[in-house]
């Protein structure tokens, strides 16, 4: 895995590699500043599969350098971590809004840095397994071949995040900064039925005009969404700026209406979007601050079985 | 890991070590400097930024390599100035931050003593 780290301290840049290079990431770039980086970057489109970046540098600072590859299509999904001293939830908040991955703090701590690259390897490679897929026209898209349950990233949908990066959201923030989060799942209904009939590219055309619907409906908070995988779709908003439950479900239910005509020409049933209550986190509640994001999925399955009368009919 | 890998690593660290304390010497005498400027009443701001810079970058590297506690007021340092930056009193700041900036040099001295 091809590694740019980028910070302005050169001991630390030091202590990065040596650290990688014991656990066996020994192909690592260093640059000490965003726009070094920005121009290593550019220069060499094929050039990175993973960056790790500081976020306090003078000139162009980490979020910013974040937001700048972002803005590559080359990199739209290269997995970025930030590695940094700052843990304040301001600085976390603008670092996976900036589009990162994961987000680590210093000092380097080897079992941590471990256990976040080797899922962030895991990822690079089953991405370039789909585009070496792609590419010798073995698959039509980055779709195909994918099963129902694969989560995938909502591109060009605005709030939007790759749920591993929702779920490390959680983790950075940890168990008490949480607990001023809520989670709200919802599920389509008739998602496997639009999966059988449109196949993996036409469900992920689908997937994404649910999470435009989403996304337009809560222009009025602040908000981060993402797909899991199996027709769910999870978004975070502030525990107290929630929207309610009722009035939000009817308004999205009334902009994906708006696609009917669409849909009954392309064949395709109209997505059923249920929405389920709010998950709050609580101290009492299981050990991890991600589990929120499951009891949200739940809270969307339990209204969806609630109310399966009425969805069948 | 390898006996191997294990020297290696060490022969990193006992590197990055000898040139922390280089960095180390070298910033001591620099936030002395500014701090000495800010009491003869020289502006402010650039200097606590200055400060902020070399205490930001102190603590990313210290505790890494053992020292836990500077690594600790280093961060504290820096947090600090950020949220000194956004106020408009200066000056009065200034005399409650300085002895905590005296004891962030003492930490950083303790810490050239240590290896």
């Amino acid at each position: 895995m091809k590694i740019l780290a980028v910070d302005d301290e050169p001991i630390f840049l030091q202590l990065l590699q040596a650290t990688l290079t014991d656990l066996g990431y020994t192909d690592l770039t260093r640059v000490t500043s965003g726009k070094e980086a920005l121009d290593l970057i550019q220069s060499s489109p094929d050039s990175f599969d993973c960056f790790l970046l500081d976020i306090k540098m003078p000139g162009m600072n980490g979020i910013e350098l974040c937001h700048a590859i972002r803005a590559l299509p080359e990199f739209r999904r290269t997995p970025i971590m930030m590695n940094t001293v700052l843990n304040d939830r301001a600085a976390i908040d603008d670092a996976f809004a900036a589009g990162a991955t994961d987000y680590l703090t210093k000092p380097i701590n080897r079992a941590e840095i471990k256990a976040r690259l080797g899922m962030v390897a895991t990822l690079v490679a089953e991405r370039k397994r789909r585009d070496s897929s792609v590419a010798n026209g073995a698959a039509t898209s980055e779709h195909h071949g994918r099963g129902y349950s694969f989560p995938f990233e909502l591109l060009e949908v605005s709030g939007s995040v790759e749920f591993l990066a929702l779920e490390n959201y959680l983790l950075t923030l940890g168990k008490i900064r949480s607990l001023g989060i809520a989670a709200t799942g919802i599920h389509v209904a008739n998602g496997e039925e639009i999966f059988a009939m449109g196949g993996p590219d036409g469900f992920a055309d689908t997937v994404i005009d649910i999470g435009d619907c989403i996304a337009d409906t809560l222009k009025r908070s602040n908000y981060m969404l993402a797909y899991a995988g199996n027709s769910n779709f999870v978004y975070l908003t502030g525990r107290l700026s929630t929207p309610n439950m009722l009035d939000f479900s009817l308004e999205l239910n009334a902009k994906i209406a708006e696609f009917e005509t669409l849909y009954t020409e392309l064949g395709i049933d109209l997505p059923q979007l249920v929405v389920g209550a709010p998950a709050l986190g609580n101290l009492l509640s299981p050990p991890g601050p991600k589990q929120i994001l499951g009891r949200a999925m739940k809270n969307a399955a339990r209204e969806v079985e609630k109310h399966a009368d009425l969805l069948a009919a | 890991m390898t006996s191997e890998q294990v020297s290696q690593l060490d022969v990193v660290l006992a590197a990055v070590k000898e040139q922390f304390q280089h960095t180390l010497t070298y910033r001591i005498l620099e936030i002395e400097k500014l701090m000495i400027e800010i009491d003869k009443g020289e502006p402010a701001a650039p200097r606590l930024a200055a400060i902020s810079d070399m205490a930001h970058k102190t603590a990313g590297v210290a505790s890494t390599i053992g020292h836990v506690k500077l690594g600790s007021i280093a961060s504290k340092i820096d947090a600090k100035i950020g949220r000194i930056g956004t106020g408009n009193n200066t000056a009065v700041d200034w005399a409650t931050f300085r002895p905590k900036l005296s004891d962030f040099l003492d930490k950083m001295e303790e810490s050239l003593d240590v290896d």
